[in-house]
């Protein structure tokens, strides 16, 4: 070893000590002035000197890197953070590196950069499990705990649960950092949680109060959280008055540490909660503001900012304050979109901070519709719906980002009508699109009544019993979605669906329309229009703008599979034996087709052979629920290899312009927030097929071949697969089909292919 | 006679169509029919000191009228939900049904019933306390819970009952029926009984109809 390097350690270690003893003494600034040379002195070392250099740059950049977030420079402490890992990197040591990749997460996690934050968590989680022989046990814990709560913050609680649990936590301190100072207090008011939870709140309430005199003159950002847990056990135990005074209690502790402005704005938004209770309408709004002040202190880019705006602009709106009411709701909009990139990669992961910014985006109907701006209301529920689906269309199309466009009335055609519906947690919005005319309404039914409306029709229409032959639910939802809108249907060309929540199981085409006059026939808006549902009126333009002309039918290649040999748990299927028949004969050397039957009716056959097909049929069972994650179609085989999953499915790069799914419930699956559900048939269209027929409920086996023949005569002889499943619906329903026959399928995608024939362009271009 | 003596037919539940997914085909354990109890209404209401009506004594010379109490007992399992479940009666050779009970049940309620046999041969159903019927009346001496019930085509000769539950809740427990059929004194008439249910599992509604254990989807044949 040099001379050199023997001072350079020297010093190193002389600096870490001063910081060491700085930072006990919460003389921040004097960590990071002094962390600061020495990590200057580390980047001239020549040498590193069997690790010892790395080692002294990792201490002394973990330590800067605590002092920085306690002094509330977030954006430093992840300086600090990146150092700290970029020297653990070099380090051989896992528990160096575990550590490392700890503190750069939980940097990323308090800047919201949830998906670095989640990254940086499961690495070193997955560094202790490769490494078992290392003692990492209590670490594990605290990065499970990280983690948990991270998912937790993003609405993923069913995730984030068994995390804590494993972490030996239930509902932690609202902050991922307690645990690292002090895990007694955690453990304690984790108990006290618990406590609360369970409706102990005597219980709850001694612990708590033990804690905070155990943490008293210790840690600011610490004691005010456990204050401000005494405060909503008090609120929820009724105490209200004694929780106000509390809260101001955690208010004072943490105005006072500048690294706790979340928790800061917490205890605001809480406040404001109890004051909204109390209906203190100038108090509600003063702690609102403040919470939205302390949040931006440092990083508005957080839930409770959003929370914060919405809290302001719901009651700037009851004050008819609409002004300041829309400034808070726009600044709300805008701060998510900037956000979400960094929030989650995946659809339930944007869920929790979705859920807000739909509440914020309902605020914002209320207001367009007070202001009769229908186009407002429009451009509102666009931006509420299908963001990822939109983002997922982008990629696969390649497109950059500039360029996705918002839908304009082309997209919807001559005398085409779109109904866009916004189900929120307060109320339901639609706004409709018909020719140049945009209008819009608020029906004052939640989320939660609209799905219990829906479940009504839905049973109604498949039930046999006297009673649900006379429709009275289908009556009741069909008055209340359109009655406020004044359409007159006769004149509608096409029906471009867009539904939200649970409207996406309905099958709205049932729906009756009133009777035309001289008709005895009951009239359903199936019956009106063809029609098709789509995630948003942007969709449909993405699906649009990356798909070619729909071929001719001499160069349609149809694929079609079926009577699928199968293990007990699914019969055989003679029906979709007369499906591939009645395909086969309709090709007659008009187009190609390819048909695998029976024991070649496999999964691998199906991937081999779809992508090159323009048009896909499979008759085969499905399985899909309205909890399902990953539905699946079920080809020829055994166990698992039969079956072909949503996840896989929408991986595949297809161009199929027609795909009928004649399977049991394909375009159901779990609801997924502001999206729609996640089904087969919405697998196939990320896939890049452009139109997917596929069915709500189980369909019967002997009726779906009339409905398949009539739909495929129909396409053969020019009709668009709208037009095509209009019909072959219409014909079933008059030869007095049941409505579990016909009602089920829909069209979903862009079903209309021959619009330009009939858009306003076109016209246009004809009647010059 | 007591509830305690009803003798009980386990029933299978079979789909009336075959779907394209994976639920099953066949369900035991739901459903159980009790065996029909029927008397002769005329001399069940005469033995309840009654006299019949002057209008129901002619029609009484050329036609029978027959007392018939079905029982129905819907048993919950998990994971399904039986939300409605029809029993039908075909009536055959001029028989028709004269008078039922329940006719209507709104509601779900609680409710200790008794049957008795007017005066017009009608069934009537009434609340009853501690001390329970005379011979007159067929007793159900214990407790039900009532889904929402609706009666058919009294007056002809397919009558029905409908048992419905509110929504997201199920029927379930025992239901008596009551009815006074009426058929002409020289045919030899049958009431054929056949059941349907609608069950729900994950979501889904799939109709079935009852078989007995040799497949029969004739659920009871009563001689009136």
């Amino acid at each position: 070893m040099t001379s050199e390097i023997t001072e350079l350690i020297k010093e190193l270690f002389v600096s870490l000590a001063h910081i060491r003893s700085d930072l006990e003494a919460e003389r921040f600034d004097r960590v990071l002035s002094t962390a600061d040379a020495a990590l200057l002195l580390c980047e001239q070392a020549t040498s590193d000197w069997e690790g010892v250099v790395s080692a002294a740059e990792g201490s002394i950049a973990a330590n800067a890197f605590v002092a920085a977030r306690r002094s509330g420079d977030l954006k430093r402490s992840l300086t600090y953070a990146q150092r700290e890992y970029a020297a653990a990197e070099r380090s051989a040591g896992i528990g160096v590196r575990v550590r490392a990749l700890n503190n750069r997460g939980l940097a990323y996690h308090e800047l919201n950069q949830l998906v670095a934050a989640e990254a940086d968590y499961r690495a070193a989680l997955r560094l202790i499990d490769e490494n078992p022989a290392e003692d990492l046990a209590s670490m594990k814990s605290l990065l499970l705990s990280h983690l948990g709560q991270l998912l937790s913050t993003r609405g993923q609680t069913d995730e984030a649960m068994p995390l804590l649990l494993r972490a030996g936590t239930t509902k932690g301190l609202g902050s991922p950092f307690v645990q690292l100072f002090d895990p007694d207090l955690s453990r304690d008011n984790d108990i006290a949680m618990a406590a609360a939870i369970a409706g102990d709140h005597k219980k709850a309430e001694a612990i708590v109060r033990d804690a905070i005199a155990r943490s008293t003159g210790r840690n600011a950002q610490i004691e005010g959280i456990l204050v401000c847990n005494l405060a909503e056990i008090l609120h929820q135990s009724g105490r209200r008055e004694e929780a106000i005074e509390i809260y101001q209690g955690a208010i004072e502790l943490h105005r006072r540490d500048p690294g706790s402005s979340i928790e800061l704005a917490t205890d605001y938004v809480n406040l404001a909660g109890i004051y909204m209770e109390t209906g203190n309408r100038d108090r509600t709004i003063e702690c609102y503001k403040s919470a939205w002040d302390a949040a931006r202190k440092n990083n508005p880019r957080s839930l409770v900012a959003l929370k914060a705006l919405w809290g302001l602009s719901i009651n700037r709106m009851v004050q008819k304050d609409y002004e300041r009411a829309r400034a808070a709701i726009f600044r709300g909009l805008d701060l998510y979109e900037e956000m979400r990139p960094d929030i989650a990669i995946t659809e339930s992961g944007q869920s929790g901070f979705l859920d807000a910014y739909r509440s914020l985006l309902e605020v914002g109907m209320y207001l367009a519709l007070v202001g009769s701006w229908p186009d407002e209301l429009r451009s509102l529920i666009e931006r509420g719906k299908a963001r990822f689906a939109l983002e997922r269309l982008a990629r696969t199309a390649e497109r950059p980002p500039g360029e996705q466009r918002h839908a304009d009335f082309d997209d919807v055609g001559m005398n085409g009508l779109a109904l866009d519906f916004f189900v929120g947690p307060n109320a339901t919005f639609i706004s409709y699109q018909y020719n140049r005319s945009l209008g819009g309404a608020r029906i004052d039914v939640r989320e939660t009544e609209m799905a219990a409306m829906v479940d009504e029709f839905r049973e109604e229409l498949l039930s046999s019993s006297r009673r649900a032959r006379e429709g009275v639910a289908s009556a009741r939802l069909s008055r209340l979605l359109f009655e406020k809108l004044r359409i007159e249907f006769s004149g509608v060309r096409y029906i471009y669906w867009l539904p939200d929540g649970p409207l996406w199981y309905a099958p709205l085409e049932a729906l009756p329309v009133e009777k035309s006059a001289g008709t005895s026939d009951q009239m359903t808006l199936g019956s009106v229009a063809p029609a098709s549902y789509v995630p948003s009126i942007s969709v449909l333009a993405a699906l649009r703008s990356g798909a070619t002309e729909a071929p001719s039918r001499d160069e349609w290649h149809v694929l079609a599979f079926g009577e699928p040999c199968n293990d007990g748990a699914f019969p055989p299927l003679a029906g979709t034996a007369r499906e591939l028949d009645h395909l086969y004969q309709l090709s007659d050397d008009r187009f190609k087709i390819t048909i695998r039957r029976g024991a070649e009716a496999t999964r691998e056959n199906f991937l081999s052979l779809a992508p090159f097909a323009t048009h896909i049929h499979i008759a085969a069972h499905a399985v899909a629920d309205f909890h399902s994650e990953q539905p699946y179609i079920v080809f020829s085989g055994h166990g698992e290899q039969q079956f072909l999953r949503t996840g896989e499915l929408a991986a595949m790069k297809l161009k199929a312009n027609v795909v009928f799914l004649s399977a049991c419930s394909t375009s159901v699956g779990r609801k997924s927030t502001g999206e729609g559900v996640m089904s087969l048939a919405r697998a196939f269209l990320w896939s890049g097929c452009r139109c997917v027929v596929a069915s709500l409920w189980p369909m019967p086996d002997t009726a779906v071949p009339l409905i398949v023949e009539s739909f495929y005569s129909g396409l053969v002889a020019g009709l668009s697969p709208a037009q095509a499943a209009q019909q072959a619906r219409e014909q079933h329903r008059l030869r007095g089909g049941t409505p579990k026959s016909w009602a089920g399928f829909q069209v979903l995608g862009d079903g209309d292919t021959w619009s330009e024939r009939y858009s306003m362009k076109y016209f246009k271009t004809e009647t010059l | 006679m007591n509830m305690s003596d009803l003798v009980w037919h386990d029933l299978d539940l079979a789909v009336e169509e075959v779907d394209r997914t994976d639920a099953p085909e066949e369900l035991a354990g739901v459903l159980a029919f009790g065996e029909p109890v029927v008397y002769d209404s005329a001399a069940l209401a005469k033995a309840g000191g009654k006299e019949l009506d002057p209008e129901l004594q002619l029609l009484n010379d050329q036609h029978r009228f027959t007392y018939v109490r079905l029982a129905l007992s819907i048993r919950p399992q998990e994971n399904l939900l039986v939300r409605f479940v029809a029993l039908d009666l075909t009536l055959d050779r001029g028989a028709l049904c004269w008078s039922m009970e329940p006719m209507k049940v709104e509601q779900e309620l609680k409710s200790k019933t008794e049957a008795s046999i007017s005066s017009k041969l009608k069934v009537k159903l009434a609340e009853v306390g501690a001390e329970l019927g005379s011979d007159t009346k067929e007793s159900a001496e214990y407790v039900l819970y009532q889904p929402v019930i609706e009666a058919f085509n009294v007056q002809r000769a397919d009558p029905a009952w409908e048992l419905r539950a509110a929504a997201g809740k199920q029927v379930s427990g025992i239901q008596l029926f009551h009815m006074v059929i009426k058929a002409p004194k020289l045919e030899e008439c049958r009431a054929l009984v056949s059941i349907r249910a609608e069950i729900m599992r994950r979501g889904f509604l799939f109709s079935y109809r009852a078989r007995r254990s040799d497949r029969r989807e004739e659920i009871a044949r009563i001689l009136v």
